[in-house]
């Protein structure tokens, strides 16, 4: 996180001279000012740890997409899988999860407006999606399908599309990946790839024209109101939509 | 703020950056001011060693951002050719929206490669490696399928990610454009 210092003067980090805040070598040392605390200096070590954390959740949904045969025990084993990674993840990038937990500034307004934004926007994309199978695969395509059999079917197909992606997901991206990418670039830059990752990770090429620009807000949220909880809900809301859709178009609302 | 004081203030000799009398260094780039000919010219010498390293640099980035160019290409014709010569149905029409898709997201790589090197690189070469992961996936035939391209694509994507990365690094630290 570069979080820019709202003072107007700074010291060299060499030899403690009062600096301009534009001065990129310090004018009594010539020691250079760039080698900011926002650059880790483990970066190599922050990006193959990245890297295997990535690794790791794209064999996993690798795993999840290959697959023929869709029954609960596999969706559950899939998500359990995400769940563990993703919670090593947070526990080894503790230090910076942490502040980005907090719901601070909790607006309701805000957490309502973000609602229905994203009802709105998943409503469109089912619709374009919607047509986008039916025209092209001749099909369309239910979650629902898969746990119909089972009792409480809605409630665990809230659960797995709704619930469990908007808490892990986030962790997993707007939490881990995204705070470790701050270490190593610039933040606007980490929200541009954090969301890039996140999209292509849902391993259908055709839903990239939503899934990045959505995935772009998500991040961008997170660093705006610096908590992860708006995307939470936001993700939440939208995933829940569509699941909503389904029962409708099911018509087992 | 005052500042007609420009006007009078001497310049840094290597970067053109406008200095106050009593500083011992330039603020903008670190040279020495007050140092001794010999420092001062070390220091120039060094500098257009770092311009030159920056340039050689973005010779290779230049190349990656070349290669996410060609993917778009490559992936718009196979998709299109996919549908019209593998009988126009269906799947083929699957295939083709997937594939021009991915086009457009090199292509758009591409273009943000020019300013986002990093970023951009970074994005396209999971993107790749995980297109071919997929089609492995599907059909494990499909690993030995163009593999020289595909290697040469990996090997040029790596490489410009490393210099964008090192480029960046010498940009940062000497305030090199």
């Amino acid at each position: 996180m570069d979080e820019q210092p709202d003072i107007t003067e700074r010291t060299c980090i060499n030899c403690g001279t009062k600096l301009a805040i534009e001065a990129r070598f310090c004018n009594n040392c010539g020691f250079t000012q760039a080698v900011t605390k926002t650059y880790d200096s483990n970066w190599q070590r922050t990006l193959i740890g990245l890297l295997c954390f990535f690794g790791a959740l794209t064999i996993v949904c690798l795993a999840g997409n290959a697959s023929g045969d869709r029954d609960i025990d596999f969706f559950l084993l899939i998500d359990l899988l995400f769940i563990v990674i993703t919670v090593t993840g947070a526990a080894i990038m503790w230090n910076d999860i942490k502040p980005f937990l907090k719901w601070n500034n909790f607006n309701i307004l805000k957490v309502i407006g973000y609602s229905l934004l994203s009802v709105l926007l998943a409503i469109v994309v089912n619709i374009i999606i919607d047509w986008l199978n039916k025209s092209m695969f001749g099909v369309e395509v239910y979650y629902y399908k898969a746990f119909e059999h089972l009792k409480y079917a809605k409630l665990i197909t809230i659960l797995m599309i709704a619930v469990q992606p908007a808490i892990f997901e986030e962790l997993a991206f707007r939490g881990v990946m995204q705070s470790g990418l701050s270490r190593v670039i610039d933040s606007k830059q980490a929200i541009y790839l954090t969301a890039f990752l996140f999209a292509i990770i849902h391993m259908s090429f055709i839903s990239l024209f939503w899934l990045i620009p959505f995935a772009i807000l998500l991040s961008y949220l997170r660093n705006k109101e610096n908590t992860l909880w708006y995307g939470v809900v936001m993700h939440f809301c939208f995933n829940a939509t569509a699941c909503f859709l389904e029962f409708f178009k099911l018509d087992i609302l | 703020m005052i500042t007609e004081p420009i006007l009078n203030l001497p310049k840094c000799r290597a970067c053109g950056n406008a200095v106050n009398e009593h500083d011992q260094f330039c603020t903008s780039c670190g040279f020495p001011l007050r140092g001794t000919d010999e420092e001062q010219n070390v220091f120039i010498t060094a500098r257009h060693f770092r311009k030159s390293q920056v340039q050689t640099l973005q010779r290779k980035i230049k190349n990656a951002q070349t290669t996410l160019f060609v993917l778009a290409g490559l992936f718009s014709v196979i998709g299109v050719a996919y549908y019209f010569i593998g009988g126009q149905n269906d799947l083929g029409f699957a295939v083709m929206i997937t594939n021009l898709i991915l086009a457009a997201v090199f292509l758009a790589l591409g273009g943000w490669a020019k300013n986002k090197p990093v970023v951009a690189l970074i994005s396209g070469l999971v993107l790749f490696v995980l297109v071919q992961l997929i089609s492995i996936i599907e059909d494990p035939t499909n690993i030995v399928r163009g593999i020289i391209i595909k290697v040469l694509v990996i090997i040029y994507l790596v490489k410009g990610l490393q210099s964008a990365i090192e480029a960046e690094k010498i940009k940062k630290e000497h305030n090199i454009s």
